[in-house]
């Protein structure tokens, strides 16, 4: 994609924006590039440029027991903390959106906590937290923990759809005769419902993509594939990591899609 | 309209609002609504006018008192129970639902039945003549058709009250005047009571059955339009509502109704007296410039003879400023006479106006 190109540019000044835009693409985006040959060698070993070209390491991912349950973890973990993350981060925003008393910002400052706090802060306190309330290495303490990093993003998610939710449109509802369950499901559901998708996808990916806690918290049996690719960079270095890798940039590239499709949706709509 | 008695459908008792404990909103209103009736709300911002339609509502909770719709106190009934209709001042249509939905949703809230819904929804639209438009979306009207959307809304589901939040504010003043009209067709046609809050005094005036002057978080003249325009309890309804004269001056004798009031300069005119006034105190003399008559052969029981300072052209009238009892705001209305000289700023002008024109009022206490 091009960058809009300034009016009155002259074709030598396009031709720099251009250029330095394209420099700066290739920079962030090169690094993850180099996983895609890399995933695809023929050869034991990740090396640049590759021996020869295969499918190996893909049919290694779906046919190892180790990959496969790590994946299945992933997925567990992620859709239970997303499910979490998403409720408690939408009904925190609501309270704070509509509720009058004073040090919202504070609460919200402390809430979004999670996001500033260094990870590795983060895990060990869990790290121990969880094994107080014998949760450690369990898969009821992982997505704990991963919900307590993914609440943030819904919550701030949240709280910026409901800015352009007009609170007269409760009232509204009211004197139609909607008690507060119902005017929140027919009426202030649908309309946030662009930022509430995307918190949920970004509680998603936060849990999907997460290495630090697990490290701390997950046992052996709670592998996640991020974990279980750590392992292997350590134990068993081989390009089924370079294959993973592609397929966990594939899924982030899907949840994107799926934001943006949402967003995109909720203009059409006329909210959001 | 009155088949279930006369009763009045809204009483509000002794009710009082207060946002901080300290300052009250709304300060121990007392008044009735009678059914079918349509009643304003007029005031300036901050008078507590739309906090009492608020409380009827039931989005804001009286700090004191009662409110009863219907022989019945409401109180402790939440909103979404009162079934009282509303007509939002932004409009407040749902966004994501069509116009037919928007109609739909406080039927479908009631239970009734599909069928019966989208005939009365069709209905609803008729009457707003917006039949053509029941597919669009909100964001695909005019300010006028949302407007309209909005009020059949509040109508749709047969509310025996209707409350109006300055309905027709973000209107011009074109649109504003079509509307007042189509308001007030319905509400003669439905026989339902209406409660609409306004700070646009000609809307009030002109809708009105009975007029609510809102000051301070106080009720100062409750009382049917003709009644606030003529006879303003006081002071501040005078100055409020229309154009008015204000002489200040003092009370020199009172036989009942009548008074002798003396201007700064000396002048002695007689005027209506409020109620409460006896000779010796300061009183205001309110008086409208229409009430005025102009010209040599003007004649009525308070005459004389003052400077013109200005005058400002408008068409259907003249306005002269003029200087009376020592004070330079006095305004007169000089009608369109065929081979009247037209006066020059400077010129000793003869007016004159009826005794029963002109009210002496005790003074506002200054703020």
């Amino acid at each position: 994609m091009t960058a809009h190109a300034p009016r009155r540019a002259t074709p030598s000044g396009r031709l720099l924006l251009n250029a330095a835009t394209g420099l700066v693409l290739l920079f962030l985006v090169a690094p993850i590039l180099v996983v895609f040959p890399l995933s695809l060698s023929s050869g034991e070993l990740l090396v640049l440029p590759p021996p020869g070209w295969s499918l190996r390491w893909y049919e290694d991912f779906f046919t190892s027991r180790r990959w496969l349950s790590a994946t299945w973890n992933s997925f567990v973990v992620g859709g239970w903390t997303m499910a979490l993350a998403t409720t408690l981060g939408t009904l925190a925003a609501i309270g704070i959106h509509l509720g009058r008393f004073r040090g919202k910002a504070a609460l919200v400052a402390v809430l979004s906590l999670p996001i500033v706090t260094p990870v590795i802060v983060t895990a060990i306190a869990l790290y121990f937290a969880l094994a107080l309330v014998g949760l450690g290495s369990t898969l009821t303490g992982l997505v704990l923990a991963h919900t307590v990093l993914a609440t943030p993003y819904v919550l701030l998610t949240v709280l910026a759809s409901l800015q352009t939710f007009d609170a007269t449109l409760l009232r509204a509802a009211a004197s139609l005769g909607a008690g507060p369950a119902t005017a929140f499901r027919r009426v202030m559901l649908p309309m946030i419902a662009p930022g509430v998708a995307t918190g949920a996808i970004f509680a998603f990916a936060t849990s999907f993509d997460e290495l630090v806690v697990a490290l701390f918290v997950a046992g052996p049996q709670q592998f996640t594939l991020p974990r279980q690719m750590f392992a292997g960079l350590r134990e068993f270095l081989s390009p089924t990591i370079a294959a993973a890798a592609v397929l966990l940039i594939a899924l982030s590239a899907i949840l994107l899609a799926l934001s943006e499709f949402a967003r995109a949706r909720a203009r059409a709509r006329g909210i959001g | 309209m009155a088949q279930q008695g006369d009763a009045p459908l809204v009483v509000f008792e002794g009710v009082r609002k207060s946002y901080d404990g300290r300052t009250d909103a709304v300060q121990a209103l007392d008044f009735a609504v009678a059914r079918g009736e349509f009643v304003t709300l007029l005031g300036p911002s901050g008078s507590g006018k739309t906090t009492t339609l608020m409380m009827l509502a039931g989005f804001e909770d009286p700090t004191a008192g009662r409110i009863v719709l219907d022989g019945r106190p409401i109180n402790d009934v939440p909103a979404h129970r009162r079934g009282i209709g509303v007509v939002f001042q932004n409009y407040a249509l749902l966004p994501h639902m069509t116009v037919a939905g928007n109609l739909s949703f406080p039927l479908e809230m009631r239970g009734v039945a599909r069928a019966e819904r989208e005939k009365r929804v069709a209905e609803a639209l008729d009457m707003v003549r917006l039949g053509h438009l029941a597919d669009r979306r909100p964001a695909q009207l005019s300010g006028g058709q949302q407007q309209r959307v909005a009020l059949a809304r509040a109508l749709v589901f047969r509310p025996a009250l209707v409350l109006m939040d300055e309905p027709l504010g973000a209107l011009d003043k074109q649109l504003r005047e079509r509307m007042q009209l189509e308001i007030r067709r319905i509400h003669r046609m439905l026989g339902v009571t209406v409660v609409y809050v306004t700070h646009d005094q000609g809307e009030a005036l002109t809708m009105s059955d009975r007029v609510a002057v809102f000051d301070h978080g106080r009720i100062r003249q409750f009382a049917p339009p003709a009644e606030v325009y003529d006879e303003p309890a006081d002071a501040f309804v005078a100055s409020f509502i229309g154009e008015n004269n204000a002489l200040p001056g003092r009370i020199v004798a009172r036989d009942d109704a009548w008074c002798s009031m003396a201007l700064a300069d000396g002048t002695t005119l007689r005027a209506r007296c409020a109620p409460g006034l006896a000779p010796g105190d300061a009183a205001v003399l309110a008086l409208r410039p229409e009430r005025v008559l102009v010209g040599p052969e003007a004649w009525a029981d308070n005459a004389l003879e003052a400077e013109l300072l200005e005058t400002v052209y408008f068409g259907d009238h003249t306005r002269l400023r003029l200087r009376v009892g020592g004070h330079d705001e006095f305004v007169a209305r000089l009608g369109f006479r065929d081979g009247l000289a037209r006066p020059r700023p400077g010129d000793r002008i003869r007016l004159a106006w009826s005794a029963a024109c002109c009210r002496a009022l005790a003074p506002e206490p200054a703020e």
